[in-house]
């Protein structure tokens, strides 16, 4: 279980706080979706629980290993445990495939002889033809392959957690809903813990659990499945979309200002 | 007033005691590294490739007019004395001593020095420096050690070509343009160039080569704000390095050849 506890954020003391007194608790082997506008700190709250960035104040823990008392050499620890989807993929540019799925392998020593086959099947598992991919460059991919071979890359070093940061972010519409059913089978499929940040409402069919951030805490956690009878007010305006409500937008910003 | 002025002055001076503490740590951190974990060897040399031998046209040519330039200005001043007979020596003592490292340690930073910084920015604004590190990868032994070490390595042999041909430069204008003795021009050079010129020439070269890495790795590494973080850092790399380059140079001089 990811547990957080009064997680608060600022990248400098004169700066405003992105996140300020965060409690979540997002259970094991379920699909949690984070959800939020744009800018309230969704990736920045993500790259804490994994331990890129760390918290200004307040508690992470990952199963009982606290990551904010961790050195940077420690984090090794919460790396083994957990993996993350970057945004834009995140792929080495002077690799192919095969290499960047391969990179955490070679880095541990093991042969190519013995990596190919594994990377054959982590390809295979996102739903992509070994033969076809492993010897292209990222450059030579489209956006929904990269997406996938940072998933595949992610799994080779079989983590327990998977982090996803926006995994839609500029796709198309049916690449998103093939993206979110991969992320849905695999974490069913390899019984992962599966936190998603997003803002696309697609993803609420696959999700179990749903937690929405705004003005810098989690204003609502619970079941996808009931999302849309909730009567919370600002998962009522945000899944709607609605302009007026207690989530503040920049056209009630600009209305309050005149 | 005056408040405001102390206060802006002393938080520029905060914040270049911060930066300049963060650039020693990062070259005592690369440090530890090199001691601490095995260097790898094929990056090393894939690295040696594109700092060095991807370098050798613009030194070479660097070289050659630089010699060339110094026979034709010596020649005319020496010609007042009657003293054509030590063009040799005073460009090979030049060239070795000074114009030789230092023009090096210019072109290099100028080519390899700031594709480092341009290639470790794009690398962490597109978040390929946190991939890297999520998948448990040391970023200091796989992206910065091999450059530092590379460049340190080649930039004495980057030197030693540029002298050469900065020679044969003022020889090729002493005695085919001057119309000077050409045994006459090595005998000299034989005569007054000694071991120690070479050697102290090449020591600081390889210092220059320290320096030039170890800005483009940081000021790459730090990089944020996008396209236009990357040309910032890429400029700042070339700057920082020049000044540094021309600023050791002097101490490196008063130590190596009093």
């Amino acid at each position: 279980m990811i547990i957080l506890k009064n997680l608060k954020k600022r990248f400098s003391a004169n700066s405003p706080w992105i996140t300020d007194g965060i409690d979540l608790q997002i259970p094991d082997g379920q699909l949690t979706c984070i959800i939020g506008r744009s800018g309230e700190g969704k990736s920045v709250l993500l790259k804490q629980i994994i331990g890129l960035i760390p918290p200004t104040s307040g508690t992470i823990l990952i199963d009982d290993l606290d990551v904010t008392t961790l050195s940077e050499k420690d984090l090794s620890q919460v790396f083994a445990k957990v993996g993350y989807v970057f945004q834009f993929a995140a792929l080495l540019d002077s690799l192919d495939v095969f290499e960047n799925v391969g990179l955490p392998l070679f880095e541990q020593g093991m042969s190519y002889a013995e990596i190919e086959p594994i990377v054959r099947e982590k390809l295979s598992l996102v739903d992509l033809s070994p033969d076809e991919t492993m010897h292209k460059f990222p450059s030579e991919l489209s956006g929904g392959m990269k997406k996938r071979v940072g998933l595949a890359r992610t799994l080779v070093t079989n983590p327990k957690i998977i982090l996803y940061d926006e995994p839609t972010t500029g796709l198309d519409p049916i690449t998103t809903r093939i993206i979110h059913e991969l992320i849905s089978s695999m974490q069913k499929k390899l019984k992962l813990t599966s936190v998603v940040v997003s803002h696309d409402p697609e993803i609420f069919k696959f999700a179990d659990n749903i937690a929405l951030l705004d003005d810098r805490k989690i204003k609502y956690f619970g079941d996808a499945k009931t999302i849309w009878e909730s009567t919370n007010p600002h998962i009522y305006q945000f899944i709607r979309g609605l302009t007026e409500g207690p989530i503040q937008t920049e056209i009630v910003h600009s209305k309050d200002k005149s | 007033m005056v408040a405001r002025i102390a206060e802006k002055i002393g938080g520029k001076v905060i914040s270049s005691c911060n930066a300049l503490g963060l650039f020693i740590l990062f070259f005592v951190n690369m440090l530890i590294t090199l001691v601490t974990t095995p260097l790898r060897v094929k990056k090393l040399f894939a690295q040696m490739e594109h700092i060095g031998v991807d370098s050798l046209s613009i030194i070479l040519l660097t070289g050659a007019f630089s010699g060339a330039v110094l026979a034709l200005q010596s020649y005319v001043g020496f010609k007042r004395f009657g003293a054509e007979d030590f063009i040799g020596p005073v460009v090979a003592l030049s060239l070795t001593r000074e114009l030789g490292p230092v023009l090096t340690g210019l072109m290099v930073a100028g080519r390899a020095g700031s594709a480092i910084a341009a290639e470790l920015g794009t690398m962490q604004i597109t978040e390929q420096i946190d991939a890297l590190k999520t998948l448990n990868i040391n970023v200091n032994q796989y992206l910065m050690v091999p450059r530092i070490v590379a460049s340190v390595l080649i930039m004495p042999l980057l030197t030693l070509f540029s002298m050469i041909c900065g020679i044969v430069g003022g020889y090729v204008i002493s005695v085919f343009v001057l119309g000077l003795n050409g045994e006459q021009y090595i005998t000299q050079i034989q005569s007054y160039l000694e071991l120690s010129d070479i050697v102290g020439g090449l020591i600081k070269s390889s210092v220059f080569g320290l320096i030039l890495a170890w800005v483009g790795c940081y000021k790459g590494y730090y990089t944020t704000g996008g396209a236009k973080g990357v040309g910032m850092a890429t400029t700042q790399s070339v700057v920082l390095s020049s000044i540094l380059i021309l600023i050791s140079n002097y101490f490196l001089a008063a130590m190596l050849f009093e």
